[in-house]
């Protein structure tokens, strides 16, 4: 039963891009494991419209920060969060997106890379509760990506996001996806 | 009265020793997956403290790129 269909139409039709991140970002790239909810990017410019569109759909606003917009959904659609970055971070991300299809949708999720750097952002943060999840999707999409852990564009990004302990933590985890 | 499969190949389905990730990626295409999570979400979300559990994963510092 696609649920997602209302959510990318909405912003679609209110002229919001957006990359699906997250765990679905996570299985279109090939690494499968569950999720509880669907986690979008958008631009901090186009979050007035964003809200405006998803309120009309029936979501209502169950926490935020000025880093993501978590909304409580109504009847028949999806759990739902809103990942908010700058512009520019946008556009950088956006630019190496992949397209894939989603709920019969053509949608954009983040490059393995891109996506690779906001997961090891997440391990940083010391509020996050757990970060094995995080770790794990790393590993899996090195894994599933096929991608050595010796190609320099991938080292750096380790190095800039996940900080010293990266490379370990995910060399723990490659062997084992 | 048992009965028995005259086709072993439809028995060679994975069993509790090896991983179940394992089994996930070779056994189960994407969009199928997709549509599992779909349904395991609208159940999920019917938890009394569902939306207190998702907050907890989320990372409150911005991300940069």
């Amino acid at each position: 039963m696609p649920i997602f269909a209302s959510v990318f139409l909405a912003l679609n039709e209110a002229g919001v891009p957006f990359l699906v991140i997250g765990g679905h970002a996570v299985v279109l790239h090939g690494h499968l494991r569950n999720t509880f909810d669907l986690d979008l990017l958008i631009a901090e410019s186009k979050l007035a419209p964003a809200r405006a569109s998803l309120t009309k759909l029936g979501y209502r606003t169950y926490f935020e920060t000025d880093a993501f917009l978590q909304l409580q959904a109504p009847e028949n659609l999806p759990p739902l969060d809103l990942m908010i970055v700058d512009d520019q971070t946008f556009g950088r991300i956006e630019v190496t997106a992949n397209h894939k299809i989603l709920d019969g949708h053509q949608i954009r999720i983040p490059d393995a890379l891109r996506l690779i750097a906001l997961k090891l952002h997440a391990t940083r943060d010391p509020a996050r509760r757990t970060t094995e999840t995080d770790w794990q999707d790393v590993a899996g999409l090195i894994a599933a990506t096929n991608r050595s852990l010796e190609d320099p564009e991938l080292r750096t990004i380790m190095s800039q996001y996940g900080g010293p302990r990266a490379l370990t933590e995910i060399k723990r985890r490659v062997k084992n996806v | 009265m048992s009965k028995t499969c005259e086709n072993p190949e439809l028995l060679s389905l994975s069993t509790p020793g090896e991983p179940l990730r394992e089994w996930t990626a070779e056994e189960i295409e994407p969009s199928v997956m997709i549509a599992m999570m779909e349904t395991v979400m609208q159940i999920a979300k019917l938890q009394p403290d569902f939306e207190s559990r998702r907050l907890a994963r989320k990372t409150a510092v911005k991300f940069r790129y």
